[in-house]
């Protein structure tokens, strides 16, 4: 018997499969991929067809197409509202968020004596809990003249004010949730410090020289030069407030004589995530709460994308410098 | 001369086999199962699940878990308390991911999803069920029915009566009521105006606990109306009767009265303790107890008395829950937690349980009652309560009870008057039941 031996490609060495560099690379990533297909895409899928679906949390009951993202846009009334104070929610906190953020950042930025320890003590209050937060504030904003908001209110002569429980006012609660922002503007502060220190001091001397007062030299030299880190700021700033859940949860539990709104009255404390859990955990609408699931993410999509595209006009990057 | 970095990956079989490794752990991980199920002759340990009500009545539950495992030495309980939600929300979420506690615990205000998509065991399968339940009570083991099938069974009753703080009645000059007799709403709403303090304008001290006697269903009942068609299963709301709007207008008449705190003031910590916590506080006059606090109340609250909530006309009604117990359709150990059922049916068990909770659901147990309960002078209040006894609603639709509430919260705070709240419960509970 012949063996016959086929040539091999010419110019190129063969090796076996399991030798090459694209394999191996597959390999050695193969421990997160597999997380990542098992924990990230196979739910989103499961999810995706759950929102096409009459569902409660122990089985699929049918196949309703398209049905649950109808009911949603056009024949809801709650997420009407709820989007209404998403709308309100997320311009409020973001501004609380860069704002706030940005101001302290410049003034930490300073160089004076004890500043790490302002830095510090402003930053850590952003690495609790949300949920711990959310009983802490509970309590800042109780009623009567118990609350902390409502002891500073008296200071000047105001209040006290029925914060989270007022169903003559019941805007006063999403006011109340905004305001808790302030207490998370650490964390912005912190990623605008490092990108005021990523500004060369050379630029703020070339603009002393030219006789820039504060005021130019933060217009003209630090915001353009801030520009990425703001977008960036921005951007997670707004998909953390879209995500916003277990404050408003917390707040809404009224205490009255039924178990409470989750959505607080008239659903005015209502969120995106809120909602979705109360018609998924409590209502057991699977179906339509993972509709809602990817409506968020659809509005958080569009959001970004607005920011990005209205940044685009305003973001001085190092590499367009350099072009 | 440095290697190409893919040369060197490509002479370490080492990583790339600890690579495959990892990712084979994390497949193996994720399909495996945390069985604790013994094979040699040796003990089953099944998981039992409750809610929490104080570490005192804890502790007495244990208690009672021990006497079945000193009586049952192959089956050890895993027991495990939860607060109120939190347990609520892990039997869900378990249950949904087919690893639920064996053995369940239930009440049935939230039992009807769970018995629709039959995710426990329907307990008529054992061959030994209808001598288990032969001296039960039948109205509670109708209570965990569900269309022909027994997803559970009852331990215990949750009969509602009337707390109150002696030392508060007595400082407002009134006498204490009949410990017995149920008194007319009309005299206890009367009683009531004495028991709330204002200092200025300001309320100082309340009658009554606002979240403890959310018995509007009870008094459109006793007025001769209905809430709903049926409370087990209900097609259909009929609150909007005349009887329906008589029953919410002696209700509303409590926040008109200032029996009770306003809704929007009820977020004040003094109103918001649990029942027997809000009559501790020395704010509160009176408020919804049960034989679940009886165990706490005479340890450390001998000031507190109890007598019948108040009728309206002959017949005192009182819409409440039973508690009981399921056994997970996904149970590794139906046989083991079957066991645990029967076992807290026997007559001894029922006078073990009902000496620190619930009304027993065992005919010889209850006869027991007069003699085992502590305090012993709360019994007659507790037996003259029972007949009044009528299970609350039990549906598939959680949004019915739920929106009912808002709308009777609505109504506390005169936004709605009780012709407008009853109209308001009937045309959206009803678009809510036809979907």
């Amino acid at each position: 018997m012949t063996m016959v031996l086929k040539p091999g490609r010419p110019g190129r060495p063969r090796r076996r499969w399991w030798r090459r560099e694209g394999v191996q690379g597959y390999v050695y990533i193969s421990p997160w991929l597999l997380g990542f297909l098992m924990f990230g895409v196979a739910p989103l899928i499961a999810a995706f067809l759950t929102s096409l679906s009459k569902a409660n949390v122990f089985r699929t009951i049918r196949f309703v197409g398209l049905d649950n993202y109808q009911k949603i846009l056009t024949d809801d009334p709650v997420f009407a509202t709820i989007a209404g104070n998403m709308l309100i929610y997320v311009i409020g906190s973001t501004i609380i968020s860069i704002g706030l953020g940005l101001a302290l950042a410049l003034l930490l930025h300073r160089d004076f004596r004890g500043n790490h320890v302002f830095r510090t003590l402003i930053y850590v209050p952003s690495l609790l809990v949300g949920i711990a937060t959310a009983y802490l504030f509970k309590q800042v904003f109780q009623g009567g003249e118990v609350g902390l908001a409502n002891m500073f209110l008296g200071v000047f002569g105001a209040g006290p004010v029925n914060w989270l429980g007022n169903s003559e006012q019941p805007w006063l609660a999403l006011v109340a949730l905004i305001l808790v922002n302030v207490w998370f503007a650490g964390g912005t502060m912190l990623i605008f410090l490092a990108g005021l220190k990523g500004i060369p001091p050379a630029y703020f001397e070339a603009a002393r020289v030219d006789g820039a007062g504060p005021w130019q030299m933060f217009r003209r030299v630090t915001l353009p030069l801030l520009s990425p880190v703001i977008v960036f700021n921005t951007i997670m700033a707004l998909i953390g407030h879209i995500q916003v859940f277990e404050t408003p949860l917390a707040f809404a539990n009224n205490g009255g004589i039924s178990t409470g709104n989750p959505l607080g009255y008239e659903n005015s404390l209502g969120t995106f995530v809120t909602y979705l859990y109360v018609k998924g955990f409590v209502y057991q609408d699977m179906g339509y709460a993972s509709a809602l699931a990817f409506i968020m993410f659809a509005a958080t999509l569009v959001l970004t994308s607005l920011v990005l595209w209205f940044a685009r006009r305003f973001t001085a990057y190092g590499d367009s410098e350099r072009n | 001369m440095e290697q190409p970095r893919s040369r060197k990956f490509r002479r370490r079989p080492g990583v790339v086999l600890t690579a495959l490794l990892l990712a084979a752990s994390l497949v193996t991980g994720a399909c495996g199962s945390g069985d604790d199920a013994s094979d040699d002759g040796g003990p089953v340990t099944i998981s039992w699940g409750w809610w929490t009500n104080t570490p005192e009545k804890d502790a007495l539950y244990r208690k009672w878990l021990d006497g079945f495992e000193a009586s049952h030495p192959n089956i050890k309980i895993k027991s495990e308390f939860l607060p109120w939600d939190a347990y609520w929300d892990k039997v869900k979420t378990t249950t949904a991911g087919g690893n639920a506690y064996d053995v369940v615990g239930l009440c049935s205000c939230f039992a009807a999803s769970y018995f629709d998509n039959e995710v426990f065991l329907d307990l008529k399968k054992f061959d030994d069920y209808a001598g288990s339940i032969a001296r039960a009570q039948d109205g509670p083991v109708g209570v965990f029915g569900w269309q022909g099938k027994q997803y559970a069974l009852p331990v215990g009753v949750s009969v509602p009566l009337l707390g109150y703080n002696k030392d508060l009645f007595k400082a407002a000059g009134v006498a204490e009521p009949d410990p017995e007799v149920p008194m007319s709403f009309d005299a206890f709403r009367e009683m009531a105006k004495k028991l709330t303090k204002t200092s200025g304008s300001k309320v100082t001290q309340y009658a009554l606990h606002p979240g403890s006697i959310n018995f509007w269903e009870s008094l459109i009942a006793m007025h001769g109306g209905s809430m709903y068609d049926n409370f087990v299963g209900p097609t259909k709301v009929t609150i909007n009767s005349p009887e329906g709007v008589a029953g919410l207008a002696d209700y509303a008449s409590l926040f008109t009265d200032k029996i009770v705190p306003p809704i929007d003031e009820q977020r004040e910590n003094q109103w918001l303790n649990g029942d027997l916590d809000s009559l501790r506080t020395g704010k509160v006059a009176m408020a919804r107890v049960g034989p679940w606090n009886f165990a706490d109340i005479a340890a450390s609250s001998p000031n507190i008395g109890v007598a019948p909530l108040p009728k309206v006309g002959n017949e005192l009604l009182l819409y409440s829950g039973a508690n009981g117990y399921a056994i997970s359709a996904e149970s590794e150990h139906p046989k083991e937690s079957w066991e645990f059922l029967k076992w807290m049916l026997e007559t001894d068990n029922q006078v073990a349980f009902a000496k620190f909770s619930d009304v027993p659901v065992d005919g010889d147990a209850l006869k027991t009652l007069p003699e085992i309960i502590t305090p012993r002078e709360f019994a007659p209040t507790l037996l003259a309560s029972l007949p009044a006894f009528r299970p609350g609603l039990l549906t598939v639709k959680e949004e019915l009870g739920k929106n009912v509430g808002l709308v009777i919260d609505d109504m506390g705070r005169g936004k709605l008057t009780p012709q407008q709240a009853a109209e308001k419960i009937e045309k959206e509970g009803n678009a809510l039941l036809s979907h």
